[in-house]
């Protein structure tokens, strides 16, 4: 496993995050991963690390450490986020900013540093995630949805900043997934969501896996700036 | 660290950018621009020499230290101007994370 691809995982203790790094492992990188909390799981060629994505100091010290315990980072997947369904009318101005730290903010600076060490090999790939809640426009997840829209936003442009040094910038939109994150959604809500997706189907990991692979991949390298949605909302 | 020493890691990142990227081994000084109209290097090699000077730090133990902060981009005159102006904007920095 000398060689071994580095990817970075965030919010890899459970759901999305902790199938994406189990997949990585299986194809071939030794995977790091992160939460605020244990991870609860284990695995060869896995590395779990305690670190608050919304935390300068923690994202400066979590980079830092791989480059200096790999001397690389090919890959990082930023998949740490958070949802709160609620009427725009009637969400705290706390859940705005908390939603926005997670999403957006994290996203930014887990990708600041990391393409910092990617840059000095020239490659890279950063995959962030998204949803199909931004196309769709959907009553009552306002909030959620526009702090994706400024994920995508700044994936478009962190990909021009970056694609002279051999990094591509792309973002997965998934559909509803059954996790923690949709738990709280009501079943009619989800049920309808869902009715207006082209598959008609809530999304699987395994959709969410696919398509982070495909822009993972070192024949990729012209794929950049895209917003990959799925289930054809 | 001392300023003569961190005027030297600039100048030996930038002048290793410079050869690598842009073929060029002209030789720079403390006073040499580092970005702008008068500078040697583009906005892509500006973050390149500040990510590797970032990472030489932290290789010799002084512990992560983060150049584009919120104090360097606010000021009036840039400490990315020239070699010696980073100098002196690396020193506190440099003389904090030792501590």
């Amino acid at each position: 496993m000398a060689d071994a691809p580095i990817a970075l995982v965030t919010g890899s203790r459970k759901g999305i995050g902790r199938h994406l790094a189990e997949r990585l492992v299986a194809g071939g990188y030794r995977v790091v991963g992160c939460s605020r909390q244990d991870a609860g799981w284990s695995l060869p060629s896995y590395e779990h690390v305690v670190a608050d994505v919304t935390d300068e100091s923690q994202v400066i010290a979590l980079v830092s450490g791989i480059r200096q315990r790999y001397g690389a980072l090919d890959a990082l997947v930023n998949n740490a986020g958070v949802a709160s369904m609620n009427a725009a009318l009637l969400t705290p101005g706390g859940t705005v900013e908390r939603i926005f730290r997670t999403n957006f903010l994290g996203t930014v600076l887990v990708s600041r540093e990391s393409a910092k060490v990617m840059m000095t090999r020239r490659f890279g790939r950063i995959v962030n995630l998204t949803s199909v809640a931004v196309p769709m426009a959907l009553e009552g997840e306002a909030i959620y949805a526009a702090s994706k829209s400024a994920v995508e936003t700044f994936t478009r442009i962190l990909a021009r900043e970056l694609g002279a040094s051999g990094i591509t910038v792309n973002a997965v939109g998934p559909p509803p997934i059954p996790t923690d994150l949709t738990r709280g959604v009501p079943s009619e809500k989800l049920d309808a969501l869902v009715g207006r997706l082209s598959t008609g189907r809530p999304g699987t990991l395994e959709d969410v896996a696919n398509a982070v692979e495909f822009f993972l991949r070192r024949e990729s390298g012209a794929v950049t700036g895209q917003i990959l949605y799925l289930g054809g909302p | 660290m001392d300023k003569n020493a961190v005027v030297d890691l600039i100048i030996r990142t930038v002048d290793d950018y410079r050869l690598t990227m842009q073929g060029s081994s002209e030789a720079i000084g403390p006073e040499t621009h580092l970005y702008g109209p008068a500078g040697v290097l583009d906005s892509l090699g500006l973050v390149s020499v500040l990510v590797e000077i970032e990472q030489k730090i932290a290789d010799r133990g002084a512990g992560p230290v983060s150049l584009m902060n919120d104090a360097a981009v606010s000021r009036a005159s840039s400490p990315f101007r020239t070699v010696d102006s980073l100098a002196e904007y690396l020193m506190p920095q440099l003389a904090g994370s030792e501590a």
